[in-house]
């Protein structure tokens, strides 16, 4: 009785998935498919002719390899820089004592109250007026992560006092202590800040566009999107929906590999009572 | 803490507060008090503001948002509650693969849930089909205002309740499990445990949720963009954010959107202030 309660249950809960699941399905199974099968009803859930040529005008592109890394530098950059910069600051609000301390914290998280749209002029302004240009631009402005410090102070004040103290007593050093201590053994928060910061730098469509005009500096991102939504382009469904499968991968690749500490490091502190 | 070790943690993060966030937002405000014009940009005073106030496809924006906040909030809200609130009846290792598969139209970008979202709502597309596959008319979807509104709800809708769900996960999940064991053992039935102990407990993440919509709503960029280019039969899709966008970089008029901006962040500011109020209230 149990069990067929529970597999009633989890047929419910895949199909609730599935329905979500659907478009993406479809974007996958037909990215496959030759231009002319789309129309035909009902639609295949496999691949009703299977081919790789959308695949292979993809690959054609002439700075796609160029573009996939720059994609990974954008990406691993903004990663490191942003868990660096933006946890030596949660580290800072959750261990030191100093005047004006909570006002600097205030300050500090007044951004996250400020749409990022608001600002998009002027930062571009800003980035044209410094001849910062392409990437420079792009990761000079996605690194600064108010709600990471945020995060970051939360969790690092679950930690005893006295850990940071004996390594301080070592003589270990405060960035030290960060880097080789801290981090380490605040996993949860570290995969989560992957996950956000990662996503962000992958997904941050509009600002890479502004910011990545010439043709090899874009990133696989603006590259792809841009070849598939390219007016002057003949319309090719079969490969816009390559374009989605292909930009999806980069995604899958980092939230597989930090899910597990992900909804601990939203919720949890290092140490549970 | 050495006084030495904190300046030399805090100056990377100042610095780039400084840059990204402080330094465009006193040219944002400088910005919007003076011309649009490139050749001789002059103070103008609040004409930019007053301008705005009284520009069609701005305040058309507004009430944009307005009907897609009704179009999409209550949806996306009963949805994803109940849906998490299903999940965490499971083991965890289902949760966490419920979760993850929830996410992926998530983890798709905007842009590329959209580009497929398009291929369905064509002329010819798999909607169409269906409609008339079942006897009924085809729709032009995305070319009659209300439409094109109902279009782009339902795209956001499909594609987003993943992140709603893991909130409310990892707040139903925080929950002492005493708490649950304790309404049981005084003989609550589960439903009742449910409505009259979990659903009070999670109103401020609810709050939470509903402002994250509401925020995103007139935040949305990539769907206009991707699914109806302009904004829509009449500006009829475009949210604040888009008008903005377009103002600035496709009208070329800077000091105007800058003015569209910071009205903009008064009124999202607005909400938040809303919202703390109700949290307030009720709890």
């Amino acid at each position: 009785m149990k069990t067929i309660k529970l597999i009633v249950k989890l047929t419910l809960l895949f199909s609730i998935c599935a329905v979500f699941l659907f478009p993406a399905w479809l974007m996958l199974i037909n990215s496959f498919t030759p231009a002319k099968a789309f129309l035909r009803m009902p639609p295949k859930l496999i691949p009703y002719k299977f081919t790789l040529i959308n695949y292979k005008q993809a690959m054609s592109l002439r700075y796609l390899p160029q573009w996939i890394l720059n994609s990974a530098i954008v990406t691993i950059v903004i990663i490191c820089a942003g868990v660096l910069i933006n946890g030596a600051a949660g580290y800072v609000f959750a261990f030191a004592k100093f005047r004006f301390k909570s006002v600097l914290f205030v300050a500090l998280l007044l951004p996250i109250f400020v749409t990022r749209y608001t600002l998009l002029i002027s930062q571009f302004i800003i980035v044209g007026k410094l001849h910062l240009s392409g990437i420079l631009a792009v990761l000079s402005m996605s690194i600064f992560w108010p709600t990471g410090i945020y995060l970051f102070r939360n969790y690092f004040g679950t930690i005893p006092i006295s850990l940071i103290e004996s390594a301080r007593l070592d003589g270990a050093k405060e960035w030290v202590i960060l880097s080789r201590i801290v981090l380490p053994i605040c996993k949860p928060i570290l995969g989560a800040s992957i996950v956000f910061l990662g996503m962000g730098a992958l997904g941050d469509f509009i600002w890479q566009m502004l910011n990545l005009q010439e043709i090899q500096t874009r990133t696989f991102l603006v590259g792809l999107m841009l070849s598939a939504i390219d007016v002057y382009a003949i319309k090719n469904i079969g490969y816009e929906l390559t374009v989605g499968t292909l930009l999806f991968i980069p995604y899958l690749v980092i939230f597989s590999f930090s899910s597990r500490y992900f909804l601990e490091g939203l919720t949890g502190g290092a140490l549970k009572e | 803490m050495k006084i030495r070790a904190v300046l030399l943690m805090l100056v990377p993060v100042v610095i780039l507060y400084l840059y990204s966030f402080l330094a465009p937002m006193a040219l944002v405000g400088r910005l919007a008090f003076y011309s649009s014009d490139y050749v001789k940009s002059e103070f103008v005073g609040f004409r930019n503001f007053a301008d705005a106030f009284r520009d069609k496809y701005f305040v058309k924006s507004f009430e944009n948002s307005f009907w897609f906040i009704l179009l999409i909030v209550p949806f996306k809200l009963a949805l994803s509650y109940s849906v998490a609130s299903f999940l965490t009846g499971f083991s965890k290792k289902i949760q966490s693969v419920g979760r993850f598969l929830l996410y992926v139209p998530s983890l798709t970008s905007g842009l590329i849930m959209t580009l497929i979202w398009a291929w369905f709502l064509r002329r010819d597309g798999l909607i169409n089909q269906f409609l008339i596959l079942a006897g009924l008319p085809a729709v032009p979807w995305l070319a009659l205002s209300w439409t094109a509104r109902f279009s782009v709800a339902m795209i956001i809708i499909a594609s987003g309740i993943g992140m709603a769900v893991i909130i409310f996960c990892a707040s139903m999940l925080s929950v002492p499990k005493e708490l649950h064991d304790a309404a049981l053992v005084d003989g609550a039935s589960e439903k009742q445990y449910k409505r009259n102990i979990l659903l009070p407990i999670m109103v401020p993440t609810i709050l939470l949720v509903v402002l994250l919509q509401i925020v995103g709503v007139m935040t949305m960029w990539e769907t206009i963009y991707v699914l109806t280019g302009t904004g829509g039969p009449g500006g009829s899709t475009a949210s604040p954010v888009y008008d903005v966008f377009q103002t600035a970089f496709r009208f070329g008029k800077q000091s105007y959107a800058a003015a569209k901006g910071i009205i903009l962040m008064f009124v999202i500011a607005g909400i938040l202030l809303v919202k703390r109020q109700i949290e307030k209230f009720v709890t």
